[in-house]
């Protein structure tokens, strides 16, 4: 094999060099390489900004705009979008800009806090259920089976009028009375939305945790001597994260829708203070003669659970370790 | 004996989003008539992407961007859609890795063979049905018109997997592409499904074209090997040549891992440490640079050429070089089966 | 299959006793009862009333009347519509809630499943970007606001359906509810179509039907298709939930007289009578088709069975 190559070029390697050649990608930590998925996801960042900027102006526009959610303008009633009333004004005179901002206070708190509520109960029962396994597990699925089947939305109608009057006397008479500034219409969907919607959340905690459950680092922990509780809390609960993270999400807008469809059927938060579902069915009565009222709410509505839903998208892509690379 | 298939000079690459992944990058192979071929190498360095080339079957955003598939002195390349699809599982029929996935799950077993008979040799449905009945005996699978009626999910791994030698047996392809045929399976049943295959290209004289990672398995079937990394051939030779007198350190390191049957407690399996070169940007040299032990400057600049070591046995590698310091391979760590 | 179905009875026959139960007691825990009103009835009346309606038995003996009656196919009176029982009311509204639905069924179906189709044979194509733009509004539009929009401007302004679709007697009274009805499931099931479509096409039985020789047409709608179309199965279940409780809106939104407007008016009438009775009879109707979904699944997919013999 004649070849006219330097002799000086088939000397070995050093080893420092030849680990220079190898072409390393930069490790990131689970949650670096999920925040760098999502920023990349522009529908996702666009939902995202729309979120921060709804959150914000529900906090602070409240505190210097002229107008107050039931402040009735003489004069004033009835007139279309313009520089002093943006969104226009309602029947008796108020400024339906700041009665949106106020509605987006308690859409976005009900979605909020109904699913505080349903993650708590659904990570609780979930957790439990995929931990203890067997028997019990077998049982406390059966029954979220059973509520699986069951056309929710007829039961959170049902527990609102039955648990309306309880609710309203415990403000009047127990220690409650100090909330009653929040209204006792809002805490009751609160609870109706928190109480009944956790069976998904359920589900998928449990799922996750029968998949982690025989994983190495929970038999690590375990053979450490670590009590079941600490189990959960420490290592189960952290690694099923990210699912809990999407169906949080998810919840947010549902709730929100939810608490609109009871509110235009008529159940759901009353007077003064007027959720988005409110306003809106309020507004349909004069759909022919005034739609922008109608129009504003309505379009709130669905700008949040698009910009909810296209967050939640972009979680779960970025967070599905399945998908990872 | 005839030249069956020829590739020539066959680059495929991957057009992702971050940038063009060069999956094959120039091999060349020939398979002969009634030849059975091995073509070796890790998971990733394009034996796979090489048989999809053949079949006209990379995915998207796959693409042959260069090169030559001679199948009996056609173009593979220059065929329609239409045209390949009349040699798809009639000329040259294909076996896949996993045969958990690689049937219907929601068609009978009956239903997945006859379609080929019915597309290729446009048999009437009860032909189609009496020729299936026969290949499924042909590949020993008991009771067959019983098994015809029955559902993927019924069958064990190795069973789908005789099935799936069955279906690619159907219209006698000239040439059977067998993609890690024994992979998923349980090692009793791996010997059982080769020496099938074995048993089966001798009665039909079909070339085959085996594309493993394990270098055990292809002594018995193949008379030539093909070894690959990262995208090109490493060295190619006899089945002898090849485990006797192997010239490529990567193959080195592939026959120092494969187990032995009379080793000894003391003696280690040594897996090759490290991982192949992304091929997003291979490197100007030799791919195997950072995982060689005998790795010299002149291998990371330049890529080598093949260097015949006999007549059929070529292995691309600086050592061997008549200005290279010379290395012995240890041959302590092999054995022919 | 046998097992299965036996198996699915006893969890359908479980299911709808913890409805009737819960229900029951739910409706029973009101505190004051069915008559309490904000204008207090004289006490002699209320007596009356809970004599009448046997109120004044011990719980058990009511639920267990309940049962007897339940069992002969007997809602009970309505408290609050004289003379009416809820068996009746039901049966004014049901059928017109029925027809409605059942359009909506197929409507979603017609159109989901080749819009989730031809986007995921697409991908990245314009079709798929529309298809899915619009499915994506669909999902995030709430069915009311989708109604008065459509409502405004195709009866308001353009006046060109009629807004009071009244007995849904002729097909265009039809078109408008049915759409704001279908809305929301026809994005859901393109897109559910969509994914699944893509995740079979990427599936080894497909890489093998094209290494068979199979035309790309053959391999789309012989192997893929089937495959794609399973999960929608499982859907039917809650699309049948969801328009049935989303017709409540849209029933009261285009004056339609089906069974969700009567619902409605109960509950804001309070009426328990009816409100149980409406409940129990949605709830029984929606497991039995989970039921008939379920026995469906089986008979589409081959492979449940075996998952019912490991569970069993």
């Amino acid at each position: 094999m004649g070849t006219n190559i330097e002799q000086a070029l088939f000397q070995p390697l050093e080893t420092q060099t030849r680990a220079e050649d190898e072409i390393v990608r930069p490790s990131l930590t689970y949650w670096q390489d999920a925040w760098r998925r999502l920023k990349a996801n522009k529908p996702a960042m666009i939902g995202l900004t729309i979120i921060i900027i709804i959150v914000l102006s529900a906090i602070f526009v409240p505190l210097f705009w002229p107008y107050d959610y039931s402040t009735q303008i003489r004069g004033h009633e009835n007139q279309g979008p313009s520089w002093e009333h943006p969104f226009g004004t309602d029947s008796l005179g108020r400024d339906l800009f700041i009665r949106v901002i106020y509605g987006a206070r308690i859409s976005l708190s009900i979605g909020l806090v109904a699913s505080i509520i349903n993650l708590t109960i659904g990570v609780l029962y979930g957790g439990i259920s995929g931990y203890i396994g067997g028997r019990v597990d077998n049982i406390m699925m059966r029954i979220v089976d059973i509520l699986y089947g069951v056309p929710l939305l007829l039961y959170v109608i049902l527990l609102q009028v039955v648990l309306e009057k309880p609710i309203e006397q415990a403000f009047e008479t127990t220690f409650l009375r100090v909330f009653k500034g929040v209204g006792s219409d809002l805490i009751l969907i609160y609870i109706v939305l928190g109480l009944v919607y956790w069976v998904n959340m359920a589900r998928i905690v449990r799922g996750q945790v029968l998949s982690l459950k025989n994983q190495e680092f929970v038999l690590a922990a375990k053979a450490q001597g670590a009590s079941g509780w600490r189990i959960i809390l420490k290592h189960l609960i952290p690694n099923t994260i990210g699912p809990i993270i999407v169906t949080v999400t998810l919840a947010i807008p549902s709730a929100i829708f939810t608490e609109a469809f009871l509110s235009f059927i008529g159940i759901g938060v009353s007077a003064p203070m007027a959720s988005w579902g409110t306003l809106a069915s309020d507004a349909y009565r004069g759909l022919r003669s005034y739609p922008y009222l109608l129009f504003f709410p309505a379009a709130c509505i669905c700008i949040t659970m698009i910009a909810f839903n296209l967050l939640g998208d972009g979680l779960r892509d970025a967070l599905d370790p399945h998908m990872r690379k | 004996m005839d030249k069956l298939l020829e590739i020539k000079n066959l680059h495929t690459s991957f057009f992702t989003h971050v940038g063009e992944v060069k999956a094959v990058r120039g091999i060349n192979i020939d398979v002969y008539e009634g030849e059975a071929i091995g073509i070796v190498g890790e998971s990733g360095c394009g034996k796979s992407v090489t048989s999809l080339s053949v079949m006209g079957l990379v995915p998207s955003p796959g693409k042959v961007i260069e090169g030559q598939i001679h199948f009996k002195g056609e173009d593979l390349l220059k065929k329609s859609e239409k045209e390949m699809q009349k040699i798809r599982g009639n000329k040259i029929a294909m076996i896949f890795q996993d045969p958990m996935t690689s049937l219907n799950p929601v068609y009978t077993i009956g239903d997945q063979l006859i379609e080929p008979l019915r597309i290729h040799k446009n048999m009437d449905k009860e032909a189609a049905r009496q020729k299936a009945i026969e290949l499924l005996r042909e590949v020993r699978i008991p009771d067959p018109e019983r098994r015809l009626k029955q559902y993927p999910h019924e069958f064990s791994g190795g069973m789908r997997q005789r099935v799936m030698i069955a279906m690619a047996l159907s219209c006698q392809p000239e040439l059977v592409i067998a993609d890690e045929p024994t992979t998923a399976l349980d090692v009793t049943i791996q010997a059982q499904i080769l020496e099938l295959m074995k048993e089966l290209k001798e009665k039909f004289n079909t070339s085959i074209m085996l594309i493993t990672h394990d270098l055990g398995i292809v002594a018995d079937l193949c008379s030539r090997i093909v070894v690959m990394y990262a995208g090109v051939i490493v060295e190619e030779g006899a089945v002898r040549d090849i485990f006797y007198n192997p010239k490529h350190p990567y193959t080195w390191g592939l026959l120092k891992s494969i187990p032995k049957v009379n080793m000894t407690s003391k003696e280690r399996l040594v897996p090759i440490d490290g991982q192949p070169p992304d091929l997003l940007k291979p490197p100007a040299g030799c791919p195997f640079v950072p995982r060689c032990r005998y790795a010299m400057r002149i291998c990371q600049q330049q890529h080598p050429a093949l260097y015949s070591v006999s007549e059929n046995h070529r292995a691309a590698c600086w050592l061997l070089d008549s200005q290279a310091p010379p290395v012995e391979w240890d041959r302590e760590g092999v054995s022919l089966k | 299959m046998g097992r299965y179905i036996i198996h699915r009875v006893v969890s359908m026959v479980l299911t709808i006793f913890f409805i009737v139960t819960i229900t029951f007691f739910l409706m029973h825990a009101i505190p004051g009862g069915p008559f309490t009103r904000e204008k207090p009835l004289p006490e002699a009346i209320i007596k009356a009333l809970n004599e009448k309606y046997h109120l004044d038995d011990p719980v058990w003996k009511q639920y267990l009347d309940y049962w007897k009656d339940l069992l002969r196919g007997d809602l009970g009176p309505s408290f609050q519509l004289k003379h009416r029982s809820v068996n009746e009311l039901i049966g004014l509204g049901f059928p017109i809630t029925a027809k409605l639905g059942m359009v909506s069924i197929l409507f979603t179906l017609l159109l989901g499943l080749p819009m989730g189709i031809i986007s995921a044979l697409r991908q990245g194509k314009w079709e798929d970007y529309t298809t899915m733009f619009i499915a994506t509004l669909g999902v995030t539009i709430p069915s009311f606001v989708l109604a008065t929009v459509l409502i405004y401007l195709f009866g308001v302004v353009w006046k060109i359906f009629p807004v009071m679709s009244s007995k849904l007697t002729r097909p265009i009274e039809y078109v408008m509810p049915v759409i704001a009805l279908s809305g929301y499931s026809l994005s859901f099931i393109a897109r559910l179509v969509r994914s699944s479509m893509l995740d079979v096409i990427q599936q080894d039985y497909i890489r093998t039907a094209r290494a068979k020789g199979l035309s790309e047409l053959r391999v789309i709608y012989k192997h893929a298709l089937k495959n794609a179309v399973i999960p929608v199965v499982t859907y039917l279940g809650p699309l049948a939930a969801g328009l049935l409780t989303g017709s409540f809106v849209i029933e009261k939104l285009f004056s339609i007289p089906g069974m969700g407007g009567y619902f409605v008016n109960s509950v804001s009438n309070r009426d328990y009578t009816m409100i149980m009775g409406s409940t129990i009879f949605y709830s029984v109707l929606l497991v039995v088709m989970n039921f008939i979904v379920d026995i469906v699944y089986v008979l589409v997919d081959p492979r449940i069975k075996l998952v019912t013999v490991k569970e069993g």
